[in-house]
């Protein structure tokens, strides 16, 4: 039974040792659209996914604000999630999706724009001591600069589950 | 014995060192039902907006005209004691609102910086509050959430649709 055991160990521990241990891997660059997850916090991908999503819904809608004689400003992105999060480069992506369709012209100065932009991030963040569980939303809404009615909203989520192993730390 | 237990134990930390972060990410649908405990999350915040708009479109309230509708504050109430952004709760709904094209919503923020005579007039206030108790003891966990939200006519204050929903979520230790 000793022997086995001792067998047993020593087969697992080369076989471990030849399999996982081979850490640092080399460094190798990823696409920042490629879903590669590592953390439940926000990451590339996350501002890839939201974006994407929400510029998708902007061009899709056949709403009567999206006019080219129209012009439009961006006033901000509140963050109000669990973390610390660039909203400045949420907001230059949405631009620039926007203008590369061709269908928006952009003013920098708000007061010159017909509709305005805005938006509102957020997260709920759960954490036990099986799993952490993280839910971004993020809303937007467009502003006619006239009337201050809003013209259009769409929310867009994204949520990241991290589940411990059994074996490991 | 003591060769086995220095064996075992090398084991253990090659365990530890192929799999260091103990655990996988993975993305998984926004709307999915999965309670990891009994705190406030996104399957709640999804229940309270799916409630409240299936009873305000019931409501027959916006059937005749198309008002005009504003947001004011959800309130919280003493019993929570965790995070809760009760402007996303406020704003899905008026997402959710505008996207059934039944409603014109004002932007309250932006109309203060406009003259009166340029923004509709408002028919209705939208505003509500959030309350929890909450119980722990050494058997089980029971958390109670309850949104209620009201819309209010701006002319003449009359409550004119009200809605309760609560959760309560109950875990065994």
């Amino acid at each position: 039974m000793k022997k086995f055991l001792l067998i047993l160990s020593s087969l697992f521990s080369s076989l471990f040792f030849l399999v996982g241990c081979q850490n640092p891997k080399p460094q190798t660059y990823q696409e920042s659209n490629v879903l590669h997850l590592n953390s439940i916090r926000w990451g590339a991908e996350d501002l890839e996914a939201l974006s994407k999503m929400m510029v998708q819904n902007i061009l899709d809608s056949n709403n009567t604000f999206l006019k080219e004689e129209n012009i439009y400003g961006f006033e901000e992105i509140r963050n109000d999630s669990h973390d610390q999060i660039d909203v400045k480069v949420l907001k230059n992506k949405i631009i620039t999706a926007l203008i590369l369709s061709k269908r928006f012209h952009f003013t920098n100065e708000i007061s010159k724009a017909d509709y305005l932009f805005r938006g509102k991030l957020t997260s709920i963040f759960k954490k036990n001591s099986k799993s952490k569980d993280m839910f971004f939303t993020f809303n937007m809404t467009l502003t006619n600069a006239k009337t201050a009615m809003i013209v259009w909203s769409h929310d867009v989520e994204v949520r990241k589950v991290y589940e411990r192993s059994l074996i490991g730390w | 014995m003591k060769r086995e237990l220095s064996m075992v134990i090398l084991w253990v930390v090659l365990m530890g060192c192929t799999s260091s972060n103990g655990g996988k990410v993975v993305r998984i649908d926004p709307s999915e039902m999965r309670d990891s405990d009994a705190n406030y999350g996104a399957e709640d915040l999804h229940i309270f907006i799916k409630s409240m708009m299936q009873s305000m479109l019931s409501s027959s309230l916006f059937d005749k005209q198309k008002p005009y509708l504003t947001l004011s504050e959800i309130g919280i109430g003493e019993g929570v004691d965790e995070h809760m952004d009760t402007k996303l709760i406020a704003n899905s709904i008026r997402t959710n609102l505008i996207k059934t094209t039944k409603v014109h919503f004002i932007d309250g923020e932006y109309a203060k910086h406009l003259k009166a005579d340029e923004v509709s007039a408002i028919d209705y206030v939208l505003s509500g509050d959030i309350h929890a108790i909450k119980k722990d003891n050494n058997n089980h966990v029971d958390n109670f959430y309850m949104l209620s939200l009201k819309l209010t006519n701006a002319k003449n204050s009359k409550v004119v649709w009200t809605e309760d929903k609560e959760i309560r979520k109950v875990i065994e230790k």
